[in-house]
């Protein structure tokens, strides 16, 4: 789960996307649909309601905790995973 | 207006988020010297006051100043905010237009965008409270208003003519309403109401009206709050011993997923859940998920209502499980003073257990739309859902009304479809938007199907960008109809209902 030099990249999150559209959390064009790192999460069509789907998905996947700003729904999925990184970084070195 | 203050009151926000309680003295003068700014202002009684404020001591204290002078309160709904597009303008245009408000009260900080409001007089809110140096009781000031007094405007989604449809509430059927909820929920000063349901939503002003009537604490949380930490909502219950709280499912959903920990739900009796369709498996989720903090079977409790009817048509009795009928749950039994019957298409009373027309009246029924047509004084209004009575409960199955909702908020079909249209290029009547209600899922499905013979994945992102980026409502299914073409009415019209009826049957 988690580690100190754990890096998350924007694949990673994108298919954890996927696996929430396939649980139809997210709006089902995300199962197949072409998904880059520079989509943003507003561009995906995700609205906050989904956003918190993905962020329970991400703590449970990680074991972070992720801070109530985490999500900016016009941050961009490679910044998400820079994120993250920096945020399993921080939950290890404490 | 009967009012039995509670002796303080609880705000949690993102800048308090362990909460402050304010004292009912600091509110009661805080709302004396709204009233005062009012009257300097010039507002005279009947006058209508809109009131976008963040969710906080200033705006109760506006409901009550409101009251207080006669004026008629209309918290705007939050797409106010929103003037991104010329059809965002034109849409909070519109609820101006029909509003016609002499004054706009503002939280600093949080105003609307002018070109919202035009030349509407707006005054900002500091949200200075001090402690007041004499008590203050505004309760004989909100004891004048009489029966048939405008109480408030509450905008529904949907519109008439192009017209924004403000429900029109007096206060006899606010008062019929809340009546007969106390009665139902036995409501009393004993009980803690948290809510973080937005007041300018039915189910958010009502739980605060609740507290009022029956002299319970409210802790109030800031919907902004509860969007950034759902889990917030069950802290705050489990911290101030809360009793009564109102949510829609999605919000039991969301935390039955991401779940609350170390809180003690032991003390709540009562969870009126509405504003959205529920599901059994929402509920039943919800209930094993913190049966371990303490939540007992028959705290939840769904419940059917809408604006047109104040807020309640029906809901349980406290600590009666919820029941269901062929994989739908009911919604209680009708409220006192209210009456449902489900009727046919033409206009016919149905037996027990026959799908139909969810037909409604009585005592909370409102008289009409601000400026648009009256109800005639005693008929069946149609809510436009559908559902079966089976031994005096009801079983809310569909909707006939063109209405999307997700998280109880509300979208007209039509606002959607013409969003997509739009970001498509598409000519008007290309599109059918509706809501498929999905059981297995718990969740209203929201769909969208586009008359098209060439289609590719852009196009879908296209349309999804487009309504998130307008409306922030997300679109679950978004593609081209089957064979590329959508039903129609001999006149040309989509026939959205049609539409529905064949995606769940795979036709389309």
């Amino acid at each position: 789960m988690t580690g100190e030099t754990e890096t998350w990249t924007a694949d990673r999150v994108i298919q954890i996307m996927r696996d929430l559209a396939r649980e139809d959390d997210l709006p089902n064009h995300l199962v197949t649909g072409e998904i880059t790192g520079k989509d943003t999460v507003e561009t995906l069509g995700i609205d906050s309601l989904g956003g918190a789907y993905l962020i329970e998905r991400l703590e449970d996947t990680t074991g972070v905790q992720m801070p109530d700003d985490f999500l900016d729904l016009t941050d961009d999925i490679d910044r998400i995973a820079a994120r993250l990184t920096d945020l399993i970084k921080s939950a290890g070195s404490t | 207006m009967q009012i039995n203050w509670p002796e303080d009151f609880g705000f949690i926000s993102k800048i308090h988020p362990d909460g402050v309680r304010v004292s009912s003295d600091v509110i009661a003068s805080y709302a004396s010297s709204i009233a005062d700014l009012l009257k300097t202002q010039g507002v005279k009684p009947g006058e209508r006051v809109a009131l976008w404020l963040t969710d906080g001591p200033d705006k109760i204290a506006a409901v009550l100043g409101c009251w207080m002078t006669g004026a008629v309160f209309c918290v705007l709904p939050s797409f106010a905010g929103n003037t991104k597009t010329e059809r965002s303008q034109a849409r909070i245009q519109g609820v101006f237009s029909v509003l016609d408000p002499k004054l706009l009260l503002q939280s600093a900080g949080s105003e609307l965008p002018p070109e919202a409001y035009g030349n509407v007089s707006s005054v900002t809110l500091g949200g200075h409270l001090t402690s007041p140096a004499e008590t203050t009781d505004i309760r004989p000031k909100l004891a004048e208003r009489n029966a048939d007094d405008l109480a408030f405007i509450q905008f529904t989604s949907g519109s008439t003519g192009g017209k924004a449809k403000g429900a029109e509430v007096r206060f006899r059927q606010l008062e019929a309403n809340l009546e007969a909820l106390a009665k139902r929920t036995e409501l009393s000063a004993k009980d803690h109401m948290v809510s973080w349901a937005p007041m300018y939503h039915d189910m958010g002003l009502m739980a605060v009206l609740l507290a009022f009537r029956a002299g319970a604490d409210l802790t109030l949380m800031e919907t902004d709050h509860f969007v950034r930490r759902p889990s917030a909502w069950l802290e705050a219950i489990s911290k101030c011993k809360g009793t009564v709280t109102t949510a829609p499912p999605t919000a039991l959903k969301l935390l039955t997923r991401r779940r609350a920990v170390d809180v003690d739900l032991s003390s709540l009796r009562y969870a009126w859940i509405g504003g959205e369709a529920v599901f059994p498996k929402v509920a039943s989720e919800f209930e094993d998920a913190y049966a371990q903090a303490g939540l007992a079977r028959g705290v939840i409790q769904p419940t059917y209502g809408m604006a047109e009817t104040v807020v309640g048509i029906s809901c349980g009795v406290p600590g009666t499980e919820w029941i269901t009928r062929n994989g739908v749950i009911s919604c209680g039994k009708t409220l006192d003073g209210m009456e449902v019957q489900i009727q046919s298409g033409d206009g016919a009373a149905l037996p027990d257990g026959t799908e139909g027309k969810i037909m409604t009246r009585g005592a909370s029924v409102i008289d009409g739309y601000l400026g648009l047509e009256r109800f005639e004084k005693g008929s069946w209004y149609d809510t436009g859902d559908l559902g079966f009575l089976d031994d005096g409960y009801l079983f809310v199955t569909g909707r006939m009304k063109d209405l999307l909702k997700r998280g109880a908020e509300s979208y007209p079909a039509s606002l959607v479809e013409a969003i997509a249209e739009m970001a498509l290029e598409l000519r008007t009547g290309r599109v059918a938007a509706f809501a498929n209600f999905r059981a297995d899922l718990g969740k209203e499905e929201i769909v969208l199907l586009v008359e098209s013979r060439a289609w590719d994945d852009s196009q879908t992102r296209v349309v999804a960008s487009a309504v998130l980026g307008e409306l922030g409502l997300q679109v679950d299914v978004i593609r081209p109809a089957k064979g590329g073409r959508l039903p129609r009415t001999s006149s040309g019209k989509i026939m959205r209902q049609m539409t529905a009826k064949q995606y769940l049957e795979g036709t389309i």
